[in-house]
């Protein structure tokens, strides 16, 4: 019975941390680069689902090609979105909650546009693999594992980007030090619209694999955004990618076990609670260096 | 000036230019096709219409959620007040009157954009009546309608209804009506069937437990409560009772853990939301009980059971009166193809509810204009005698069956029948009453995995 718990745990843990990773590093790399949250995060999610939704169901493109086709597209739309609406926000160094406005209304819009060209009527992905696996009384179905392995492999791209790339030293660069960055000749704005064009690569992978397990709404990003918040919180705005994984995991093992032993209604408050401890006891986050 | 050649000459040219410019601007300026058979169409449907609706516009407005995590259900909203409109308009609108709408985007029903929005309506848009499909839980519609005696037509939430009657001044809503009947059914109903086709052999069960899921709001606790007390009195045991927040659920491992734990006879849910309650069902068939599972409301959604498709079979679930789905009913057939040609598609139920009701206000206000002289398009007094028709007059045969309002202004549960229904490969079986059945109760296709 433990070992059954614990292996349930476990998957619940691995999938629902590696979504939340995927919409957290993503926020996280804006914030550390550009000094903003992005609001318009959630509505990448969404848009992911329905761009995958609209290739297969009325372009009728093959499930993969339309996968591998909404890579560059995500970067196109977090590259658009920085390089001509907040870019000029910031270099007329509009304040935080200025930035956070636009991206605000920069979601709405593509909320609203997403409703007109799609409607409400629900919808849904099929999955990539169908089927399960089992480990003893607990199961994985197959897109779960998908789950895992693709969000890890988007992780380790994204670490390779970071830390072996010129791009990558770069963005890593902006975000210690922007002035520094400037004289010593890196195109800070170029570098901000490759950031947002990264980190929703991330958020419309996302939203593609959620897509697969909920029905699909304009606004069905929101209530990941949520979670997106209260992960970055904990962990710290500033955590970078490591702060930012360990941090999802470790809210998705609190909010698994929590509900693993104690009804479900009382899980979102505690989290709540625990959330509020972890900034009391370092206000920065519990994974950013004082 | 002398009539001289040249001079005649000079006015004779005048003259053509003049003759020639009058002319042209003629054509441009006068209607298309003066004197044809497009010009006498165009003023024939103009006069029709001043002809057809000699009283003018009478407005009505429609709650519906047009944003929001709710969007789809209110497009069907809107896609059934807009048909219902159209065709009433065809046939003359009401009373002499052409009807337009006005819709109010709910949202996600918060309470204060929705007094904002009524207030708005009524005040600013001038309607004479407002409809809605489902709102807010606590129906504060009734509340920010009533100041103004204001029409409202309603299709959910009897509970919340039955409540607010019972527990106001008498006549406090004597403007609103819900075009629902008693939803006690849904607490007694299941449990009598169920153990019925039980002791019948119609069923068979791993044991007498039964796991209920339920969702932190009125409608599904209410619902949870009523199947609760009904069961333990026909001795079953309650072997999970679970709350869970009200929203999106995405994740039910730790709930269906328990399910696994001590597999019951019969898991519920009720949570309603169309996309929570599929996850549930994903997830249970990842690893399933040899149990029954009733789900509550989701599959009267048609995306509920076109996307989960197969994977719904063997789930059953109800309706306090007969619906558009239930087999035998030529009503709701009727109507169900008649949309499909409409929209292409089937729509949500909700579709048909709103349709409904602007026909029912239609009979209403007839019947208020012929027997008491009341003008739709009048005051407050008016108002309160189209309501006062619409409690005592009204008979119209819809796709629930007969529509007479009771002493609370609900649909008049003598001519309600609860139906019983399983879904079984993407169709929908009417399996409870007998009269109404075209299949037999099955046990669900998960059972043949070989689980114990």
């Amino acid at each position: 019975m433990l070992v059954d718990d614990f292996a349930g745990i476990l998957i619940s843990t691995l999938v629902s941390g590696s979504i939340y990773s995927l919409m957290v590093i993503g926020l996280t790399m804006i914030f550390e680069t550009i000094q903003y949250f992005n609001f318009a995060h959630g509505t990448f999610f969404t848009f992911g689902a329905y761009f995958i939704w609209y290739l297969i169901n009325i372009s009728n493109l093959n499930y993969l090609v339309a996968i591998l086709l909404l890579l560059p597209t995500s970067f196109i739309l977090g590259f658009i979105m920085q390089r001509f609406i907040v870019q000029s926000l910031v270099e007329r160094e509009a304040g935080h909650i200025i930035l956070i406005l636009a991206t605000f209304c920069i979601g709405v819009v593509i909320e609203n546009v997403i409703l007109i060209v799609f409607g409400g009527r629900l919808k849904r992905l099929p999955y990539l693999f169908e089927g399960y696996i089992t480990f003893g009384e607990a199961t994985m179905s197959y897109h779960k594992l998908l789950i895992l392995i693709t969000s890890t492999l988007l992780l380790v791209i994204f670490t390779f980007i970071l830390y072996k790339t010129k791009r990558g030293v770069a963005m890593r660069a902006v975000a210690q030090d922007r002035e520094a960055s400037y004289l010593v000749g890196i195109n800070v704005k170029g570098i901000y619209a490759i950031t947002v064009g990264l980190s929703s690569i991330l958020a419309c992978m996302g939203g593609w694999l959620m897509g697969c397990l909920l029905f699909i709404t304009p606004t069905f990003g929101g209530d990941m955004l949520s979670k997106g918040f209260i992960v970055c919180t904990l962990g710290g705005r500033q955590s970078g990618m490591k702060g930012s994984v360990f941090t999802s995991y470790l809210v998705a093992f609190i909010e698994t076990t929590l509900m693993r032993y104690m009804p479900m209604y009382n899980v979102p408050p505690i989290l709540f609670l625990i959330v509020i401890i972890g900034l009391l006891i370092k206000p920065e986050g519990l994974f950013v260096r004082t | 000036m002398s009539f001289t050649s040249k001079n005649m000459g000079i006015v004779a040219v005048v003259v053509v230019i003049v003759a020639a410019l009058a002319g042209v601007s003629g054509y441009y300026m006068a209607p298309r096709g003066v004197g044809t058979e497009e010009a006498y169409q165009e003023g024939y449907d103009t006069g029709f219409e001043e002809g057809r609706y000699p009283n003018g516009i009478l407005k009505v407005g429609l709650l519906a959620p047009l944003t929001g995590g709710q969007v789809a259900a209110g497009e069907a909203f809107v896609q059934g007040a807009e048909w219902a409109v159209e065709e009433i308009n065809a046939l003359g609108g009401i009373c002499g009157y052409k009807v337009e709408l006005v819709k109010g985007d709910t949202e996600d029903f918060e309470t204060s954009k929705i007094q904002a929005i009524i207030e708005k309506l009524i005040t600013a848009d001038g309607v004479h009546a407002i409809f809605g499909g489902h709102g807010n839980i606590a129906l504060v519609e009734y509340d920010a309608v009533k100041k103004y005696d204001m029409i409202f037509m309603f299709g959910a939430e009897w509970q919340t209804h039955e409540k607010k009657w019972t527990e106001s001044p008498e006549g406090e809503y004597k403007t609103c009506f819900n075009l629902v009947s008693s939803y006690m059914p849904y607490r007694w109903h299941v449990p009598i069937t169920f153990d019925k086709w039980v002791k019948e052999g119609k069923l068979e069960i791993i044991n007498n437990k039964v796991a209920i899921v339920y969702s932190d709001n009125y409608y599904s606790s209410w619902i949870a409560e009523g199947l609760s007390e009904n069961f333990e009195e026909l001795g079953y045991e309650i072997s999970l009772w679970e709350m869970v927040p009200y929203g999106t659920v995405t994740e039910w491992g730790s709930i269906l853990a328990k399910i696994r734990a001590d597999p019951p006879g019969l898991v519920i849910n009720t949570d309603w939301m169309p996309s929570n309650e599929a996850a549930f069902v994903e997830q249970f068939l990842e690893n399933p009980t040899k149990s029954h599972m009733f789900i509550q409301y989701a599959p009267h959604a048609p995306e509920f059971v076109e996307l989960l498709g197969e994977k719904c079979s063997g789930i059953i679930y109800n309706s306090p009166s007969m619906g558009v789905y239930t087999a035998g009913n030529k009503v709701g057939e009727e109507l169900i193809e008649r949309a499909k040609e409409r929209f292409g598609f089937e729509p949500y139920s909700y579709c048909f509810t709103l349709y409904e009701e602007l026909w029912v206000y239609k009979q209403a206000c007839e019947l208020a204009q012929a027997i008491y002289g009341a003008d739709p398009a009048g005051g407050r007094e008016d108002r309160l005698v189209i309501a006062k028709t619409m409690e005592e007059k009204t008979a119209w045969r819809g796709s629930s069956g007969l529509y007479v309002f009771d002493e609370i202004h609900c649909l008049d549960e003598q001519y309600s029948i609860p139906i019983i229904y399983q879904l079984w490969e993407g169709e929908r079986h009417t399996v409870e009453p007998d009269t109404y059945a075209d299949a037999e109760i099955q046990p669900p296709p998960w059972w043949n995995k070989g689980i114990e």
